[in-house]
């Protein structure tokens, strides 16, 4: 008789989620996060499969971590199941036990053996920003049509023998600037992103309406602007582009300084025998 | 809740998860219908105060009350304090971002000496007078409790009222004068000739104390009759019928001890006679079985944590300890919840037992015999013989165990070079015992670490009438120690001095101690309990400006007629008692444990717990 490996033993259940990771939480690190859905699961009572041997941990990959103060509605996670559960029902379960700031959006039973963390390769961010002039979106449009028509972008990396320089051009792949109402016009730019250069992101407008930061500044007479910038960026463990050395790539050429007020990231991409698709996407989840 | 600090500030600090809040089973209450905001504070930083137990029962019991909103508050990293003060943040609480000087009441626990320079600076931080007789209407009253109010004396000019023992029956008492005061709108000081009614409330500016010539005190006085002479600590009859939480919070971040405690018993019957939590807690009074794995079940299903400890004084004396553990793993086991084990007498019970239930590989075990030699032992009534030591770490080198941890204390009273020496001794027999093991049975590669601090004399312990060994003999004997340690098998780490000294001069100071306190804190001086901050320098100064000598506090000798600060404060073990201690200490003979005789300490006037036994 033919010994299963372990995995095809035990696991009855491999689950994908999407969740989002909100303002409540976005200072947690990435290892915090996952004691907080470790703990969560033991509450709902969904039964993680556990690795053997002298200090067992729960099965659950997650997709590339967030640096600390950034939100996102693009967090994808895998989980390993020992006991077997309908999508629905662990879906349920885990959002009744996640703490506020987190939650399952989405979620999709999966028959793939790769996992989210190796195969992620582009992600897209929202970077709220707002500038001392009141030409700036101009100004970073300007900048970012400079950036795009280049072969290289160079910026300055903390590596570990201190700084080094990168050309940061190849992961760029769509840059835009997008008005969040309240402000003025702006250009047209890539469509799928922000429909017509305008945020219609929900949770950025929320964020409009209760951040103290942009409570701070408006006190101050304020004559600037505050915008989005919308970009499309290579991410995982092939190449990656922290979308803060962006914003340092275009105050160079906008000779602008830019002050984030938030990063949120709304996209994660995997990529599949050549093709990008997004994690939860049939083909994404399946082998074939 | 949205954080209302600003992102700007947050995301350029050490640990922003710090400041956050709303961690799973944290309280949060509309303001609507509240009568009473209290900010329960722990005076150090997040990671310290979320480990205390004390602030999880006080603050879950505090929200049981519809009229009351309890929320937490920590002493700000020195990054996010400096930000603070930049940004004119006020000191604010972890679950509304709601600055503090807005609250009812402000309370502190006070766990150790080294925290009371946070005290200061968490009020300077938020606004409220230093000072307790520069608070007027509409600043909150500041409360304390906790086991160093035991002797309040040095935060009398800055504490409005302390609550002297167990503290969940009496700060509900307070909470409900407190409702009916405000109400009537009365002043400050009706509100604490209420409260000083209440059993076991000390309003320091109700008392007056006076001195001898000689810097002694002659006598602490109520200022009027209606005060009482002596202020008698408060403790809960059965653990059982108590209020324990069935949720507590659960952090996002590390904090110290990241689990489930289940606090098996208070007071301890051994009575070391250094250890003042042994004195301070008695009579015993223990949970039971059924209660605490009740307790653990609830306590798993609420926090999802994957780890729960045993909390007590010495937890191998819990009565119950085989029927508990069993019952322990049993359940939580299924749940993939592991048991921590605390510091147990090494026997084969525990060795076992550990065996069973830490899925760590076998490391270090921990030993205190706190004493190198058996009459220095029997002077401390620390009731470990040498033969004691050697059988049981025997019997965990044979069991595959490779480390041993042994502390002890230098400065101890009687004691001699030769007690030093006997510290390395017990060191090489540790070894010795190691050796005779046959190789295929022990462990690899053996390590012993000995770890020494500096004896500091407690209150209300035996030995409160001790000097503290001078910093340079401390660092003498420290030397001499170091020389006779000559095992490669063997490490020796050793504390400063230069802490312990101060250690020692809070917990036995007396009122004049606070003005140092906060002449200290104007210097700069704050978690001094972390050595990157602590500034003896500034210290010395402070002690210098305010005309006071720290060895007259530390390392004098008292007589038995003296009146100590805290002779006012009535814990149940007596005076006469631990004199009797002192002396028999002095004769070298020990005092058994009460569950094998009692020796009259006092407790039983308390009539509860092991004392009915």
């Amino acid at each position: 008789m033919v010994q299963l490996p372990l995995k095809e033993v035990f696991a009855l259940n491999d689950i994908r989620v999407r969740f989002v990771r909100d303002e409540a939480v976005k200072y947690i690190s990435h290892l915090d996060l996952m004691k907080v859905f470790d703990r969560a699961m033991r509450r709902a009572g969904v039964q993680i499969l556990y690795s053997q041997g002298f200090n067992p941990h729960p099965q659950m990959v997650f997709g590339l971590p967030l640096s600390v103060g950034v939100t996102s509605e693009a967090e994808y996670a895998d989980f390993e199941l020992s006991q077997p559960m309908s999508v629905s029902e662990f879906v349920h379960r885990a959002n009744g036990q996640l703490p506020s700031g987190l939650k399952i959006l989405e979620a999709e039973e999966k028959h793939s053996k790769a996992n989210i963390m190796a195969t992620i390769s582009q992600a897209v961010y929202e970077i709220v920003v707002y500038t001392d002039s009141n030409n700036g979106k101009e100004i970073v449009g300007k900048a970012i049509d400079d950036i795009l028509s280049r072969d290289e972008v160079i910026v300055k990396k903390e590596g570990k023998k201190g700084l080094k320089d990168l050309n940061i051009r190849p992961m760029i792949n769509e840059v835009a600037v997008v008005t969040i109402p309240g402000g003025s016009d702006s250009r047209l730019k890539i469509e799928d992103i922000c429909p017509g250069g305008v945020c219609e992101n929900e949770r950025i407008l929320d964020f409009m309406g209760k951040s103290p930061d942009i409570a701070a500044i408006k006190k101050e007479q304020y004559q600037g602007e505050i915008f989005c910038i919308s970009a499309r960026l290579s991410a995982g463990s092939a190449a990656n582009l922290k979308p803060e050395l962006l914003i340092s790539a275009l105050e160079d050429a906008a000779s602008l300084k830019l002050n984030v007020i938030k990063i949120h990231r709304t996209g994660l991409f995997i990529s599949k025998a050549g093709k990008t698709l997004k994690p939860l996407d049939k083909e994404a989840l399946s082998d074939a | 809740m949205t954080v209302k600090i600003r992102h700007e500030i947050l995301n350029n600090v050490e640990k922003p998860s710090r400041y956050i809040g709303n961690e799973w089973n944290s309280v949060h209450k509309e303001l609507e219908g509240i009568d009473i905001r209290f900010a329960f504070c722990f005076p150090d930083v997040y990671e310290i105060g979320m480990s205390h137990l004390g602030m999880k029962i006080l603050y879950h019991l505090l929200n049981e009350r519809n009229d009351t909103y309890c929320e937490r508050v920590f002493a700000p990293w020195v990054d996010m304090e400096k930000k603070m003060r930049e940004n004119n943040i006020p000191l604010f609480a972890l679950e509304s971002h709601d600055p503090v000087k807005d609250f009812d009441f402000i309370g502190f626990t006070l766990q150790y000496e080294m925290s009371y320079t946070n005290i200061v600076n968490m009020l300077d931080l938020a606004g409220v007078p230093v000072l307790s007789k520069d608070r007027t209407t509409g600043h909150p009253f500041v409360c304390a409790g906790g086991p160093c109010a035991y002797n309040p004396e040095p935060l009398a000019d800055i504490v409005d009222f302390f609550m002297m023992g167990e503290g969940e029956d009496i700060i509900n008492e307070v909470m409900d004068v407190y409702k009916a005061w405000k109400n009537e709108k009365a002043s400050r000081q009706e509100f604490l000739e209420r409260i000083v009614k209440i059993e076991g409330i000390y309003v320091p500016e109700f008392y007056e104390v006076k001195y001898n010539n000689d810097g002694t005190v002659q006598d602490v006085l109520p200022l009027q009759d209606r005060y009482p002479q002596k202020i008698r600590k408060r403790i809960i009859g059965n653990l059982d019928e108590t209020y324990f939480p069935e949720k507590i919070i659960v952090p996002f971040t590390d904090i110290v001890h990241d689990r489930i405690m289940l606090e098996l018993f208070r007071g301890c019957t051994r009575g070391c006679r250094f250890c003042q939590a042994g004195f301070i807690y008695r009579p015993v009074r223990e949970r039971s079985t059924e209660r605490l794995v009740s307790l653990a079940q609830k306590l798993a299903e609420s926090t999802g944590y994957e780890e729960i400890s045993l909390t007590s004084l010495s937890t191998s004396d819990f009565t119950d300890l085989c029927q508990l553990t069993e019952g322990l793993i049993k359940e939580m086991e299924p749940k993939k919840v592991n048991l921590s084990l605390p510091s147990l007498r090494i026997d084969s019970f525990s060795l076992d037992l550990m065996e069973k239930a830490q899925k760590v590989r076998k490391s270090g075990l921990t030993f205190a015999p706190e004493a190198g030699t058996q009459r220095l032992r029997d002077v401390i009534n620390k009731g470990v013989t040498e033969e004691d030591l050697i059988n049981s770490v025997s019997m965990a080198f044979n069991g595959g165990w490779n480390g041993v941890k042994l502390y002890f204390m230098i400065g101890l009273p009687t004691e001699t070079m030769e007690d030093i020496e006997g510290i390395a001794d017990l060191g090489n027999k540790v070894v010795d015992a190691y050796m005779q093991v046959p190789k295929e049975k022990r462990g690899k590669g053996l390590n012993v670490t000995i770890s020494t601090s500096s004896f500091v004399p407690k209150p209300f312990t035996p030995f409160q009438w001790e000097p503290q060994d001078k910093n340079a003999d401390l660092r003498e004997k420290q030397k001499l120690l170091k020389s006779k340690i000559k095992n490669k098998y063997i490490s020796y780490n050793w504390h400063e001095s230069d802490l312990s000294l101060l250690e020692a001069v809070f917990a036995r100071g007396d009122r004049r101690i606070g003005k140092v306190l906060v002449k200290a804190w104007e210097k700069g001086c704050k978690f001094d309990s972390w050595g990157e901050h602590f500034k003896p320098d500034a210290w010395k100064k402070a002690f210098e400006e305010c005309g006071v000598a720290p060895d007259f506090y530390a390392n004098r000798k008292r007589s038995y007629e003296e009146v100590f600060p805290w002779d006012h404060i009535d814990v149940g073990v007596s005076k006469n008692y631990l004199i009797k201690e002192n002396k028999t200490a002095y004769e070298g003979n020990v005092t058994p444990n009460c569950r094998m005789n009692c020796s009259g300490c006092g407790a039983a006037s308390f009539e509860g717990g092991v004392c009915l036994e």
